[in-house]
């Protein structure tokens, strides 16, 4: 019943957003965000990061190649709404984020551009017989980027640069639709073929090469992020046994640089403050609440392929003095598919390994996994 | 047939604006033609702010009267990332506003046959044909 209940409620979630994309299935969609539905489970291999692309659509798959099951257990899906709905003032630069000029205009435009995920989860208790299924629900965005004014006008050079690349397809023979004749039916004929030799006159235009291209716009030197996630748990498969289980509010401000003006690699430091309020630990045969507050920082050194990082985060106000500390390699095999590896320690004194080693099906963030165990 | 706009023949100047929301880099031309001409007559470089045209003026109505306008929208998204070009030809914002001849002011949309997508989604050409009659 449980079961039923949340598949469908993540199925109908899914197709809406899968309708409102019109997208197919694809290799690319199946992949699994490091969202904060996720980060709060502690199912993310890393527990700092920032929102580096705002998606239209990402599913996640895992435990698809965990031994005892053919079907995977665990889900997960990502989108941003923004993309579903028209903004008639939308430029590029406002796009990238380095316009308006005004302050609170360009924080209420980031904010706008808020993803919303969802996480479906297995896990098994060191005192439960039966596994406890998690369904968690969160939200993160990006609240402040600031761009170095250096940095602003190279960008709107780039910008410039790229209209005279449209403007450039003049000279493309067949550019522009015939004029119409006054004959609607030969008319149509035409501008079929106009099409098709559209697609052919472009065959060798790059747009990879375009000056604005993703990869060539810097990113911001400083960015303040903001995240939220709520998590309920099942029992005994049965829906009327559902517990509160974590609400966690995160933040994370990140100061990227260059290492060196022609390069592409970056150094990223990372610091993070979250508050976590969780109801999973049994006492007495009771479940109770209790409150943590997280510090910590991550470095990471992105060059090229390959990106090594760790990341340190401390309890604040818990007894034990936990801490989790981790370290992470990412090596991009091509555009679309990464290695990742991390290995390092969670929280707590049990159940505290953390050992990822797999493939991703990633665009940017190259967060996105399929776990090998 | 194409969407139509009554000029009329009154010596009104015919103001045409485009009003453009997209993430992309856009550029939009405007041209004039009469029918069957052999080729598009461009008219001088309007003011665009990313592919955007504030009351571009296209002529008196009795000099625009029977003829054809194109206003050519190209919109390369290199700087989306490459999994949200499929979402953009439902995601942009674009209208036509013709004003000044004896229709009035009319609004139109962009259809979607006017929208030809190439290099999968990541640059888009836009054609809106209007009658002017």
């Amino acid at each position: 019943m449980k079961n039923t209940l949340l598949t469908s409620i993540l199925s109908l979630w899914v197709s809406f957003a899968w309708a409102q994309a019109d997208n197919e299935v694809t290799i690319e969609n199946l992949q699994i965000p490091n969202s904060p539905a996720f980060i709060l489970l502690d199912e993310a291999p890393t527990a700092i990061d920032r929102p580096a692309t705002s998606k239209a659509l990402a599913l996640g798959l895992i435990d698809a190649l965990n031994g005892n099951t053919i079907l995977p257990k665990n889900y997960a899906a990502e989108f941003t709404p923004y993309w579903y709905f028209k903004h008639d003032s939308l430029t590029a630069l406002k796009y990238i984020g380095i316009e308006p000029d005004n302050f609170w205009t360009r924080m209420g435009n980031n904010i706008s551009k808020a993803s919303v995920s969802l996480a479906f989860v297995n896990k098994t208790a060191d005192d439960a017989v039966l596994p406890i299924h998690h369904f968690s629900i969160g939200a993160r965005t990006n609240l402040i980027s600031i761009w170095t004014e250096g940095d602003k006008k190279d960008v709107r050079n780039k910008y410039a640069q790229a209209v005279q690349e449209l403007a450039d397809l003049d000279s493309i023979q067949g550019i522009l639709p015939p004029v119409p004749t006054g004959d609607y039916a030969a008319y149509a004929i035409a501008m079929q073929q106009y099409q098709a030799n559209l697609q052919a006159q472009l065959e060798s235009w790059d747009i990879s090469k375009s000056a604005l291209s993703v990869s060539q716009i810097q990113k911001p030197v400083f960015a303040l992020d903001l995240a939220a996630g709520y998590n309920e748990f099942f029992l005994n498969n049965d829906i009327h046994q559902n517990h509160f289980g974590r609400f966690g509010i995160w933040m994370t401000a990140n100061y990227s640089r260059k290492l060196c003006k022609s390069s592409s690699c970056y150094l990223n430091i990372y610091a993070a403050g979250k508050y976590l309020k969780t109801g999973t630990t049994l006492e007495q045969g009771e479940y109770v609440q209790k409150e943590f507050y997280d510090a910590g920082f991550k470095i990471e050194l992105e060059c090229k392929r390959l990106t090594f990082s760790y990341e340190y985060l401390k309890r604040l106000n818990d007894q034990e003095n936990t801490t989790r500390s981790n370290g992470l390699i990412r090596y991009k095999i091509s555009d679309k598919v990464y290695l990742t590896g991390a290995f390092g320690k969670n929280f707590g004194d049990t159940a505290n390994l953390i050992s990822f080693l797999g493939i991703n099906w990633g665009f940017s963030t190259g967060e996105e996994k399929t776990v090998v165990p | 047939m194409f969407p139509g706009y009554q000029v009329g023949s009154n010596g009104a100047p015919i103001l045409l604006s485009v009003k453009l929301g997209t993430a992309g880099v856009a550029l939009t031309q405007l041209y004039l033609a009469m029918p069957a001409a052999p080729q598009w007559n461009p008219l001088p470089a309007p003011t665009s702010a990313n592919g955007s045209i504030s009351a571009c003026n296209l002529g008196l109505g009795a000099e625009v009267q029977g003829k054809y306008l194109l206003a050519h929208t190209r919109i390369n998204f290199a700087n989306v990332p490459a999994d949200l070009w499929s979402l953009q030809p439902g995601s942009i914002f674009l209208e036509y506003t013709l004003e000044g001849g004896q229709g009035g002011s009319v609004t139109m949309p962009v259809l979607p046959n006017e929208i030809t997508s190439l290099k999968g989604g990541g640059l888009l050409i836009i054609n809106k044909i209007v009658s002017l009659t």
